[in-house]
């Protein structure tokens, strides 16, 4: 596996939006619950995009969504490391041998995990920066 | 997977049918400049017993943008279903829908209403990149107000509705026009 190495602040990163809940009839507005975590958790899984080819975003989104129990998803939310790394978050590569290696995480800062509410800040903080990515049409993309 | 998804539906349509039975008609502490429900009367179903959903109250006065906010309250039980979240109350959804009035009425930005995983409503608008303003009702009683732009944040937590005066509101939306006209 190539090792893309530590993430840069000009990167793109994009996180899969599976659920029709997240998705909004405001084109522009990602939800925050794109990158509202449960309780007890502080990090957020998203993929490099700057390192992927539109093909391979998209062949890694439907995986995640089949992952997660969806046959389908709905498109990304996409923003900048340097976006994701204000108010204390941290962003690292963190690939999955084997499996993705364009995987990175946001880690909240300390005691977000046990606080709904400092969870639903970062929440909306990514949220109001990030961009919304529909989904391509499928069947041109999905052929390999 | 379909066996799972049945049970919960039945399980959905079992909850409301207790909670119309708890709450008694609902227009009794209807208040504000909501208009009426249709009818004039709690919904009766399908003449069966079976409650409808929650309906928004939406007039023909509301504007556009907060029309669109508000029937994205009734559909919030579906989705919410859908994801696996925690269906919200019908008290839940008439308390969001009195808060998005008057936040919309201090503050109106294209709001966008939903459920979140632990079964909390969130009314949430972005006027402009890097800015949001929200309120989140949680199913506790809980509340949560903020408004977020790169330079100034108002984010502020309430044990309940009560204390989300219009003044708490009045600051969450100053705090946006202020960090919008700066830029």
């Amino acid at each position: 596996m190539i090792d893309l190495g530590p993430v840069k602040a000009n990167e793109m990163i994009t996180r899969v939006l599976v659920h029709s809940n997240q998705v909004k009839r405001l084109a522009a507005v990602v939800d925050p619950k794109a990158f509202l975590l449960s309780d007890g958790t502080d990090e957020i899984s998203v993929d490099r995009r700057s390192h992927m080819s539109a093909e391979e975003a998209f062949r890694f989104a439907l995986r995640t969504a089949l992952r997660r129990g969806k046959i389908d998803f709905h498109g990304w939310a996409e923003l900048s490391v340097e976006s994701a790394m204000e108010d204390g978050r941290k962003v690292f590569a963190s690939p999955i041998p084997g499996d993705n290696r364009y995987h990175a995480t946001i880690k909240l800062p300390p005691g977000a995990a046990s606080d709904r509410h400092v969870r639903k800040y970062h929440a909306l903080r990514l949220a109001s920066r990030a961009r919304w990515v529909e989904r391509p049409p499928g069947p041109a993309f999905g052929k390999a | 997977m379909q066996q799972h998804s049945t049970t919960r539906w039945l399980t959905y349509q079992t909850e409301l049918a207790a909670r119309w039975c708890e709450m008694g008609d609902p227009l009794a502490s209807s208040s504000g400049s909501a208009p009426e429900r249709e009818g004039g009367s709690p919904p009766v179903g399908d003449g069966l017993g079976e409650p409808q959903p929650f309906r928004a109250r939406i007039g023909n006065d509301d504007p556009p943008e907060l029309a669109a906010a508000l029937e994205d309250l009734n559909s919030i039980a579906r989705l919410a279903l859908e994801a696996g979240y925690p269906i919200p109350s019908n008290a839940m959804l008439d308390a969001t829908e009195s808060m998005l009035r008057r936040l919309y009425g201090v503050a109106p930005y294209q709001y966008l209403v939903g459920s979140a995983p632990e079964g909390e409503i969130d009314i949430y608008a972005r006027p402009k990149l890097a800015h949001s303003i929200s309120v989140t009702l949680y199913a506790d009683g809980e509340m949560l107000c903020s408004a977020l732009a790169p330079n100034e944040e108002f984010f502020e937590s309430f044990p309940s509705a009560k204390e989300v005066t219009d003044a708490v509101l009045l600051n969450a939306a100053s705090v946006m026009k202020r960090a919008l006209a700066q830029e």
